[in-house]
């Protein structure tokens, strides 16, 4: 080891130094393009990640309109209600969970069903958590639509409640329950086949089906208004920008949001309120005369515009329970009902129309002058056709136009149906709107049927027979139709002719959450057609109407009211016989037989303003059991409900600003 | 003697370019640390200041290393190779976890004392036994056709360099395990080899690489080996560092964010911002044209290290000289290299860049050696 001799070995290694400096600058020119390759080629792609990164949207929530009577009153609005959450994988099963259940007061069942699920998720991610520590953990529902007081008692236990969390969604309600359940329907959450639909509609270009985009979580609108009117009431919901950073932290400090890129922020559209043309006090009017009846409906409508104001169906469920979703019990109950609770009747369900069809066969009559309002008929009770006896209630005898309206004399109605013949009777009742649907523009309707010799033909082989004439001008056979075609129709007789749309949507008004909400669009009337009557044919039919309820022995005259001038027809419609039918407990077989019990009319009847029609199925006599419900109705608006309303629209004025009114 | 030896000013002696390039990293290293901590809430916001003490510190080992006469490192070569093993053992019976592996010794207790890695004094140690094999086995090329190193003569540098290779990898430590087997081939790389030797060596490498794969290699080592492979396949889970240090690095585009205005840094993107991930936040904020001054300045210190070796007065000398580039290079490609994806992510600091006391000493301690080199060239003859 000597220090001399040595340097002359040093040139062993001479050769090497320049191909290892040529090494080091090879291997650092791979870094160098490296960068250039990120920070110069692929520099927007990182800067759009980068941004993406830091900057996400979060959605603002909307506001589902509020749906009003023609008065005000709220038929359909959003309440505050709770949810809670836990953090499975963060929460205390031992200490905190057994808190939270006795605050949230659960049963022992549902208590161990929740925990097993909690368990089941705080195991999954605390697995994940293992192998990958930035695996996201999520919190899992406990209970929905909570109530404040509990809200109360967890934020007093806050502190001893840890990785538990409530939020405030909010909650569809109906304050009138199943008063309005047909009419305004309900809305629950949407599913995922509504959102598959929706994606397959935005593939294909259709957007029309729901206006704006959904997400899981959303309610929408299932029937009644809530679906028709859904464009309006969901209102579209609004977006923001924010800066989180790498751990979901919000970041709001003034250098954090100018990361942010324009448009920050789309504001929500909050839902349009709308304003029904009905009147809650009118439909809850309904609601009580048919205390005693199971199972019909009522529609009123205005004579003069075709404006609903009122839409009854019985049975009826309160439609809370759906936003809350039904247990299966309540579904099972529901769709057992031999009832069928979810049907509109007045508009998805064709009735025979019996008897109240005789005005529009009348009319039939006289415009076509088949016979004219001094032409009699014998009733011997019985009409022979060949080997078939039809049938009178009574035994009139000589009985002209007026007399059978008001007794309902079936034998002199098969004699005008004969005259007439079936098809100028059909094209009158198609004038009228029988056949058609009406256009009301919520729920399912179905169209009825007026059968003409066509149909028969068709549908019988070509073999029309007199006897389905004889049928169709008293309203049986065939024809049918819905309670809110009835009420259209008598509308037309009371204002001489004018076959309104029915309308329900009075307005929409922009929501009036800020002060007064204003009408943003204002429906007319809308009129269908003008039917060409003589008017004093008109009248003839009208006044046999008046008999009806006026006259003794007018089919309704023991149930008429004192108070309003009503003119009407009752009907009782013969159903179809059953035996035996699946899901009906034989036990109440005879109340499915029974007839249908109906009264349609016009009131006052001097200048109609409204019209009613009545159905109450398997009611029995039509005089008996749907006039008295009628009656009530009528009584009820034009001695309590309209006063009331038009004192409000025109407060007491002072004794000064109307000198007129003074006596 | 210490003194005696050096018997020029201190002004002429000195290695002026050296210093001032290791200089200027130390100061950028600052610099960009208090940027990539400044996101921090507690203990982290103020590495920068402990960083200087480091820097101090290592200096001061710097200035007392260059000042000791380095053919005394190479007499004791053999004995501080046998302390520096020792420690390495030691850390399996005191060692404390950190991420799973058991690298550090603590000295005075945990709170008050500090810590510090054998591991990276080892990568000194190494150059030094190193350059002392080759410097006590003149094997000069023999015949026409070559001649050289045969396998049998890289028995013995292979188990020195061997023993605390395989220690350091059992910890694990795999980025410290690389650097090692990195200055060894650097370093052997100076001896001539027979050309039949090198062909064996690679046949037998490749073999030993099916056994690591299959026998020796860890589960995470294994994934990271695997994401490298195929980058955006999980971007989650094993690939999520290095997936976000690119998007910061190509986030900061030519010219940068500016100073402490990188997004992904100030966003929490950057794990390990302070230790393996300090350059993507100095790319972000000084964008390409930083970056590619840092790449300048660390080209340098390694390419003026093999000038300090090539004008070195004895074998020792230039081997360690050579060692010690071998040492910052291996650093800074590696780091650089894992960031940027040209390599799978793997723990490996950025010389003077990164926060942390060993490291820091260890880098100017092996600077304090090339100067002591580079200083003497000179002085004996």
């Amino acid at each position: 080891m000597s220090l001399l001799g040595q340097r002359p070995d040093v040139g062993e290694f001479r050769k090497r130094y320049k191909w290892m400096a040529l090494t080091v600058l090879g291997l650092m020119s791979v870094l160098a393009f490296k960068l250039v390759h990120l920070q110069l080629l692929k520099h927007n792609d990182y800067a759009a990640i980068a941004h993406d990164n830091i900057v996400h949207r979060v959605t603002l929530a909307t506001s589902r309109g509020v749906v009003r009577d023609r008065s005000g009153v709220i038929l359909a609005a959003s309440r505050e209600s709770w949810n809670v959450y836990v953090v499975p994988a963060r929460l205390d099963l031992d200490k905190t969970w057994p808190r939270l259940a006795e605050v949230l007061g659960l049963g022992p069942v549902e208590r161990a069903t929740i925990e097993q699920r909690l368990r089941a998720q705080r195991d999954a991610d605390l697995t994940a958590l293992r192998t990958n520590p930035k695996h996201r953990i999520h919190e899992a529902i406990v209970r929905e639509d909570v109530s404040r007081d509990i809200i109360g008692s967890l934020e007093t236990r806050k502190a001893e409640l840890n990785a538990v969390n409530w939020i405030s969604v909010p909650m569809r309600y109906y304050p009138t329950k199943e008063l309005t359940f047909h009419l305004l329907g309900y809305v629950n959450e949407v599913s995922k086949e509504d959102l598959d639909a929706q994606t397959a509609a935005q593939q294909t270009g259709d957007k029309k089906e729901w206006g704006t985009t959904l997400q899981a979580g959303d309610r929408v609108g299932r029937s009644g208004i809530e679906r028709a009117w859904e464009a309006y009431l969901r209102g579209q919901r609004g977006w923001k920008k924010v800066v989180l950073d790498a751990r979901g932290n919000r970041r709001n400090g003034k250098e954090d949001l100018a990361q942010l890129d324009e448009p920050t922020e789309q504001s929500p559209v909050p839902g349009r309120d709308v304003r029904l043309t009905v009147d809650a006090d009118l439909i809850a009017s309904a609601r009580r005369a048919f205390a005693g009846q199971l199972a019909g409906s009522v529609v009123v409508v205005e004579v003069k515009t075709g404006r609903l104001l009122a839409l009854y169906s019985k049975p009826a469920i309160d439609p809370n329970d759906f936003v809350a979703g039904l247990t299966t019990k309540q579904a099972e109950g529901i769709l057992s009902n031999p009832l069928h609770p979810l049907i509109d009747k007045s508009m998805y369900e064709a009735y025979f129309p019996g008897s109240t069809m005789k005005p529009f066969s009348a009319l039939a009559a006289l415009q076509t002058n088949a016979i004219s309002q001094t032409s009699r008929e014998m009733c011997e009770h019985i009409y022979v056709l060949g080997k078939t006896r039809f049938k009178c209630e009574g035994f009139h005898g000589q009985t002209k136009l007026h007399e059978a309206i008001v007794h309902s004399c079936n034998i002199f109605f098969y004699h005008l149906g004969e005259k007439t013949g079936i098809d100028a009777m059909a094209a009158l009742a198609a004038d009228f709107g029988f056949g058609q649907r009406t256009g009301v523009g919520i729920n399912h309707e179905v169209p009825g049927l007026v059968p003409t010799k066509a149909w028969y033909n068709q549908h019988y082989g070509g073999q029309f027979r007199l006897g389905f004439t004889l049928n169709a001008a008293i309203g049986q056979g065939n024809t049918k139709v819905t309670v809110l075609q009835l009420a259209m129709a008598y509308a037309a007789l009371g204002n001489g002719g004018n076959l309104y749309a029915p309308q329900i949507v009075r307005s929409i008004e922009s929501p009036a959450t800020t002060g007064d909400g204003g009408v943003e669009i204002d429906f007319a009337p809308r009129l269908r057609r003008k039917i060409n009557l003589v008017p004093e044919n008109l009248r003839a039919v009208l006044d046999g109407m008046h008999g009806v309820v006026n006259e003794p022995g007018g089919t309704a005259y023991k149930e008429r009211t004192t108070k309003v001038d009503v003119a009407g027809k009752t009907g009782t419609a013969q159903v179809s016989k059953i035996n035996n039918k699946a899901g009906i407990d034989p036990r109440s077989i005879w109340y499915f037989n029974r007839d249908h019990a109906w009264f349609a009319g016009v009131a006052p009847y001097d200048d109609p303003e409204i019209a009613v029609a009545v159905l109450v199925e398997h009611g029995g006599g039509g005089g008996h059991n749907a006039a008295p419900i009628a009656m009530r109705v009528l009584e009820d608006w034009f001695t309590k409900i309209k006063p009331a309303r038009e004192q409000a629209s025109h407060p007491k004025p002072s004794a000064a600003a109307l000198p007129a009114s003074k006596p | 003697m210490i003194a005696g030896n050096v018997n020029t000013r201190a002004r002429d002696i000195i290695d002026w370019p050296l210093l001032i390039a290791v200089l200027l990293i130390g100061l950028v290293g600052v610099v960009n640390l208090y940027s990539a901590t400044s996101v921090a809430k507690g203990g982290l916001a103020d590495l920068y200041v402990t960083q200087i003490y480091w820097l101090v510190a290592g200096g001061i080992a710097a200035v007392v290393v260059a000042a000791i006469d380095y053919r005394h490192f190479e007499r004791l070569a053999y004995v501080i190779y046998g302390g520096g093993i020792l420690l390495l053992i030691l850390v399996f019976i005191l060692g404390r976890d950190i991420h799973g592996a058991a690298r550090w010794i603590d000295i005075g207790g945990k709170q008050r004392g500090f810590r510090f890695q054998p591991s990276e004094f080892m990568k000194i140690i190494l150059a030094i036994s190193l350059a002392k094999y080759l410097h006590d086995d003149p094997k000069v090329p023999v015949g026409p056709s070559g001649g050289g190193r045969t396998l049998k003569d890289l028995i013995v540098p292979a188990l020195l360099a061997g023993i605390p290779f395989a220690l350091v990898a059992k910890q694990p430590d795999l980025g410290t395990a690389l650097i090692l087997a990195g200055i060894f081939v650097s370093v052997m790389a100076l001896g001539k080899m027979r050309w039949q030797s090198l062909l064996t060596l690679t046949v037998g490498l490749s073999a030993f690489s099916w056994v690591a794969w299959n026998y020796i290699l860890h589960d995470y080592q294994k994934r990271r080996i695997y994401s490298f492979i195929n980058p955006e396949l999980d971007i989650r889970g094993a690939n999520w560092h290095s997936h976000h240090a690119r998007v910061a690095i190509g986030n900061g585009g030519l010219f940068g964010s500016g100073y402490m205005k990188g997004t992904q840094n100030h966003y929490l993107f950057l794990p390990e911002q302070q230790s393996d991930f300090p350059f993507p936040v100095f790319a972000e904020d000084w964008g390409l044209v930083g970056a590619l001054v840092m790449i300048g300045l660390y080209s340098f210190v390694v390419l003026w290290g093999i000038r300090i070796a090539s004008q070195a007065k004895d074998r020792f000398g230039a081997a360690l000289a050579i060692g010690i580039s071998a040492m910052v290079f291996w650093h800074a490609f590696f780091n650089i290299g894992m960031v940027t994806g040209v390599l799978p992510v793997v723990g490996v600091p950025l010389p003077l860049f990164s926060y942390g006391g060993s490291s820091v000493t260890t880098i100017l301690i092996g600077v304090g050696l090339l100067m002591n080199v580079s200083m003497r060239r000179n002085t004996f003859a």
